[in-house]
């Protein structure tokens, strides 16, 4: 009886005491949003002095897995990054591997790979939006709604691929297959069932007065700030500065598609949310484009096996935002030097500045974090 | 040695009204049926099908699995927690909300302790409890998102049941009475929703507060707190704070139908009045968790401050302006308060 | 403002110390500057050419010249022109100021570098492990004498 009442202190477990009640609380890795980190929290209870993103928990190693390997051994290891958005992930690699052997890809290989990026976008938009929705307690109705309407773009990727992810559909030199029969009927029948479930989505969610209570006014970026932290994307642009890759440094097919950049002024949680659903509009809107004015031709054209020594850079919009890469080669066939700065990490930054600027509750953290939607994954690397 | 059986005998009423209805397997029953029904409803909002493998399509040998799944789990008490505490209080919670249903009249005179002239009074007298034994199980598991949740249900409660009780006392002045049962019977011609409409937007915002379900599952918010002072509890103890839960909903659910729609008022289909009551009572009951059921599905959370923020600045005041709009109406239309 | 001019404006602001600057494409500034010279000329570069948002940094290791080449990528949001601002350091005792107080938007990437690369960023407030486990002590992965045999594979598909 007696030894039940001794406390065992357990280090895990503990409050530990900074002094003013305040204290830290671990969210993750074994927490129903952190995903595959952990948000180290400075709070009194309620209030959120201090955010900590600690990364790494899968970190593989990517950077150093692709000197060991070919350029097109690296397809692989690159589009494990972010499952959901392999094509627009393996598209900066692609496109800097293809800078760095010196060739250019068909026109319709573009178009292709603008559709399948697109529609990556699409299907990565979803899940933020879900996940968003997750973190204000939607229960997880809004997030099963948009894990559904991804199906039918999984299936067409299916179609296209051969598979639902990780397709490894782009090689340098252009893409693995031409677009199979039936697939551009089947394409804009869904396209146009997709823009009724933006309206519902956008009526059920965007415009719900208390999950504009919950957003609005929080966790807000200035302009200024968002240049100085290098927040990327969406969240950029929901901050009022008109960056897109796909308009600032066109790549693929998007210098020869005209579509709107989408940009917000408030820099609030609201306006990223929003910022997403728009940019899906935008989407439906340049694949439209694309499968009209898809010009015929060859889909893929022959490549050198090894790279002049030199340097490459190349930027590219994923759906969480901007990613680079950096590849450096010595004239081999494998890379010398891969760096690869991916769009979550840079958000991270935005994460542990804001409670630093502006007042965040504790109830306030998941939103904050899944505001920007980040991919612990993508991350670490 | 004491006569067991003559004493059942001598009591068997109160044995009944203990034991079946509205007692415990009454409670159990509600309780099994809401967490499947909560499910499924849920399920086909979210365009899915809910529990399809145990018990066919509709699912409802699942909770028995699920059950006896909980059950045969090991209880993990953390090594920093207050052991006694933390189980006792286990035992502790389920047992409030059922001594708020015993005042709730089921039928003409069918009330587990009918508390007759103070009923409503005694409701709220126990219901205090629970906050009291919630923050008791947040601080005995010595962990920090239970302590931070079991501070904000000592938020939202106090912000919370003010109002709740400053509406129900607009029904109190209204029928001059603190008697459940007399309540129930004043509304044989018209229920009080619709001269305390006022009163009634108070109490049922105060009440989604109260049974802590979305907007205003902030002690428990998932995303934030995991399961706030549930957090720690494992086993058979977390299916003790499933039961207390759902029963703290049946307890204001039935308040909330026992003021305002009229109890156990309604057609005679059946020709005992025990049964009728029951029978109204409880097709109240089932309309009354599915409108729950839909707005925690269509709702985001409350932030502590915002939950709080309403209760004290426009629910008190709307309570109170509604205990005057009550009196006033009382005072002119039918010649001065009871 | 194209890059020429900026190469231009950089060679007679520092001199000697721009040991290289390309424009190979349009929107792309390479600019090696000596290590001495690193601070002023990123200083120059966010105040007077208006690079004002970071998006990378990193290090390429060269042990046969026996540098570490470090790397910062900045983009400039008004003249939308991407800067690779890159210098050598010393790869036995790699040290270097931190640029985190010109362009806030590279505290992650350095610290980054500091652990795969172990560049001292001199300055950096919160050098400590990010991608690594908190005891990790086998040396810098991204260094190319680190040893990835332990890691491999047994049935290993890499050269030998």
């Amino acid at each position: 009886m007696s030894d039940m009442m001794v406390y065992r202190g357990n280090p895990f477990n503990e409050i530990e005491e900074l002094g003013d009640g305040m204290f830290r609380l671990h969210m993750g890795p074994q927490h129903p949003i952190s995903g595959q980190g952990r948000f180290i929290i400075l709070t009194d209870g309620e209030r959120v002095f201090d955010i900590e993103v600690d990364i790494g928990y899968s970190h593989r190693g990517t950077e150093k897995l692709l000197e060991h390997r070919t350029f097109i051994q690296g397809i692989v290891p690159v589009e494990r990054m972010v499952m959901i958005d392999t094509a627009n992930i393996l598209m900066g690699y692609i496109g800097a591997v293809e800078r760095i052997l010196g060739v250019e890809p068909p026109p319709r290989a573009n178009y292709i790979r603008t559709i399948v990026m697109e529609m990556n976008r699409i299907i990565s938009h979803l899940y933020a939006l879900g996940l968003l929705s997750e973190s204000a307690a939607w229960n997880p109705a809004v997030f099963l709604w948009t894990t559904a309407d991804r199906e039918p773009f999984l299936d067409l990727l299916e179609m296209l691929t051969g598979a639902r992810w990780s397709y490894s559909f782009f090689v340098p030199g252009g893409v693995r297959a031409d677009i199979p029969r039936g697939f551009k009927e089947r394409l804009l029948v869904t396209l146009d069932w997709f823009e009724k479930r933006i309206d519902v989505i956008e009526e059920a969610w965007i415009y719900n007065e208390l999950f504009r209570m919950r957003t609005e006014g929080m966790g807000v970026i200035s302009r200024q700030e968002a240049i100085e932290w290098g927040v990327a994307g969406p969240n950029l642009r929901a901050s009022g500065v008109a960056y897109d890759t796909r308009k600032n440094e066109p790549y693929a097919a998007y210098g020869e598609l005209d579509f709107k950049m989408v940009t917000h002024t408030a820099g609030d949680a609201y306006a990223r949310g929003w910022a997403r659903v728009e940019e899906m509009r935008v989407s439906v809107d340049i694949i439209r484009q694309a499968i009209e004015n898809m010009p015929d031709g060859p889909v893929r054209v022959r490549v050198p096996q090894r790279a002049k020594p030199g340097e490459a850079l190349f930027r590219v919009e994923t759906s969480r935002g901007e990613m680079n890469v950096y590849i450096v080669s010595d004239g081999k066939d494998k890379p010398y030097r891969v760096k690869i700065s991916p769009a979550s990490f840079r958000n991270f930054l935005a994460i542990e500045m804001i409670p630093k600027t502006q007042t965040v509750l504790l109830a306030d953290a998941p939103v904050l974090i899944y505001s920007f939607d980040p991919w612990f994954l993508d991350a670490d690397r | 040695m004491v006569d067991i059986v003559g004493f059942v005998q001598a009591n068997l009423p109160i044995f009944i009204k203990i034991l079946l209805f509205p007692g415990l397997l009454f409670i159990f029953g509600f309780v099994i049926f809401a967490v499947w029904y909560q499910r499924k409803y849920l399920a086909r909002i979210m365009l899915r099908m809910g529990p399809v493998h145990c018990g066919k399509r509709l699912g409802w040998l699942q909770l028995v699995a699920d059950a006896m799944k909980l059950l045969t789990k090991e209880l993990i008490i953390p090594r920093a927690a207050n052991k006694i505490v933390f189980i006792v209080v286990t035992f502790l919670l389920p047992v409030i909300p059922a001594a708020m249903i015993a005042v709730i009249p089921f039928a003409p005179g069918y009330a587990i302790y009918p508390a007759s002239g103070y009923s409503l009074l005694l409701f709220f007298a126990i219901s205090t409890l629970f906050p009291v034994v919630g923050i008791l199980r947040g601080w005995a598991a010595n962990n920090k998102f239970t302590i931070i949740g079991a501070f904000r249900m000592i938020y939202l409660d106090i912000a919370g049941e003010i109002p709740v009780f400053l509406a129900s006392t607009g029904v109190m002045i209204w029928a001059g009475t603190y008697d459940l049962q007399k309540i129930v019977e004043l509304q044989r011609d018209m229920w009080f929703v619709f001269p305390q409409i006022l009163g009634f937007i108070v109490f049922f915002i105060g009440f989604l507060g109260m049974i802590e379900k979305i907007p205003f599952d902030i002690p428990t918010a998932e995303s934030e707190l995991v399961y706030g002072p549930n957090t720690e509890y494992s086993g058979a103890m977390f299916l003790n704070m499933m039961l207390s839960d759902y029963a703290n909903v049946l307890a204001w659910t039935l308040l909330m139908i026992t003021l305002y729609f009229g109890g156990y008022n309604g057609p005679a289909i059946f020709p005992d009045p025990i049964v009728n009551g029951a029978f109204w009572i409880i097709v109240k009951l089932l309309i009354a968790i599915s409108i729950i059921f839909t707005i925690m599905i269509t709702y985001a959370r409350l932030r502590i401050d915002q939950a709080i923020r309403m209760g004290w600045s426009y629910l008190l005041p709307l309570s109170l302006l509604n205990i005057l709009l009550t009196i006033i109406l009382k005072f002119f239309l039918f010649g001065g308060v009871a | 403002m194209n890059t020429q001019e900026a190469i231009e404006k950089l060679k007679n602001k520092f001199g000697e110390k721009i040991l290289e600057a390309s424009s190979p494409r349009e929107n792309r500034l390479y600019i090696k500057v000596s290590n001495d010279a690193l601070v002023e000329a990123a200083k120059y570069l966010r105040e007077e050419l208006g690079f004002d948002m970071a998006i990378s940094a990193g290090g390429t290791d060269y042990p046969k010249k026996n540098v570490i080449e470090l790397f910062w990528i900045i983009w400039s949001s008004t003249d939308n022109v991407t800067l690779i601002l890159k210098t050598d350091v010393d790869r036995e005792n790699p040290k270097i100021p931190t640029l985190r107080d010109i362009w806030l938007g590279v505290q992650k990437f350095e610290r980054e570098t500091w652990e795969l690369l172990g560049v001292e960023y001199e300055g950096h407030p919160n050098l400590k492990p990010l991608l690594l486990p908190e005891d990790w002590n086998e040396g810098y992965p991204l260094r190319k004498d680190f040893k990835l045999e332990p890691y491999r594979a047994p049935w290993g598909d890499e050269e030998k």
